[in-house]
């Protein structure tokens, strides 16, 4: 491997995580050039996993598709299965519980589930930490989108469990999050204090991808509370951030939550709920 | 605007989702005809998902318009 790629990869991993996804891809772009120029099949796949996880925030899906269905064919001539070991992190698992996420997004649950399916036990084999914990975050996000609450309510004690043990503290309150939107889903009523400690303790943080997803649970719970000044805010919070940072893909979730507050009469903008569906 | 976004990115489960909100408004308002048909076109080209709840729902309501 080139001396200079792990550097690269910290930078795509940085700016990804911010939220800019347009400067990881252009980093990611530059990654599998290098992997070409020097024909290292390990490179190559970590370009096109960081190239397809941008387009897939980003919302372009058949872009997305193809460079993670190109990443997954590379995988298969990569022999170790840590192809980052500084990073302590493995591109061929998380290929795979991105490609099952942008399946289920497109309609496919059976490649969806299959693929998460493999993520998960690529990742419990191999054992690396922050690996694993990548995996069940993208599992939870897949899991909540689609309404599967028996296996996100057995996925969340194990992301939080690890994310606490192993110091990930990026994510160490977003399985409390997803906690509680499951039980709310549950008919469990919502503890407003806490998940507003929750949502402040992560907004501390520095990890801007997919957040606007998290505030739209957490908007969510707090609409079920009948609290819808706070939804709103948080929404609207939400909303700005998908804006800056181009995560198209949560975007008609976001305007669907902005429906029911139209219809509580709790929309600023005065727009009815036809509006925003 | 959910409708077009999800539509517009190729975001099925995201129009399955809109859509089905929207139906429900449309049905609220006696157009049933407008519901069915937003409905019918959402949950096509599905792979699997006969237990999904969304997509469950979805087809329930398909099969109260009718």
């Amino acid at each position: 491997m080139d001396r200079a790629l792990p550097a690269l990869f910290a930078e795509v991993s940085y700016y990804s995580s911010s939220g800019d996804l347009e400067a990881a891809l252009r980093l990611g772009w530059r990654i599998i050039g290098v992997g070409g120029d020097i024909h290292d099949d390990a490179t190559l796949l970590a370009g096109h996993r960081f190239v397809g996880s941008g387009l897939l925030f980003l919302g372009n899906l058949d872009a997305a598709e193809q460079h993670l269905a190109t990443a997954l064919s590379i995988a298969g001539r990569v022999e170790r299965s840590v192809t980052d070991p500084e990073a302590d992190f493995d591109h061929h698992a998380a290929t795979l519980v991105l490609y099952g996420h942008l399946k289920l997004r497109r309609g496919d649950f059976i490649a969806g589930w299959r693929l998460h399916s493999e993520a998960w036990h690529l990742a419990d084999r191999i054992d690396r930490a922050f690996t694993f914990a990548f995996v069940l975050l993208h599992r939870l996000l897949s899991e909540a989108m689609t309404s599967n609450l028996v296996s996100l309510r057995r996925t969340t004690p194990i992301f939080t469990e690890l994310c606490e043990q192993r110091d990930i503290v990026q994510w160490r309150h977003v399985g409390e999050l997803f906690r509680h939107w499951g039980a709310m889903k549950a008919g469990e009523t919502v503890a407003v204090a806490e998940l507003l400690e929750i949502v402040s303790r992560h907004r501390d943080g520095t990890w801007q991808l997919q957040t606007p997803f998290f505030w739209k649970l957490a908007a969510e719970m707090l609409i079920a509370s009948g609290e819808f000044t706070l939804a709103e805010g948080l929404l609207r919070e939400a909303r700005q951030l998908a804006e800056s940072t181009e995560q198209n893909w949560v975007k008609p979730e976001l305007y669907r939550l902005y429906a029911i507050l139209a219809g509580h009469g709790a929309d600023p903008s005065s727009s009815t709920p036809r509006d925003w569906l | 605007m959910s409708l077009d976004q999800a539509r517009e990115h190729g975001e099925k489960y995201a129009e399955l989702c809109a859509a089905q909100d929207l139906a429900r408004l449309y049905a609220r308002r006696g157009e049933r005809q407008a519901a069915r048909d937003l409905l019918a076109t959402a949950c096509e080209g599905f792979v699997g998902g006969s237990g999904n709840p969304d997509l469950q729902q979805a087809m329930a309501l398909l099969a109260e318009l009718a």
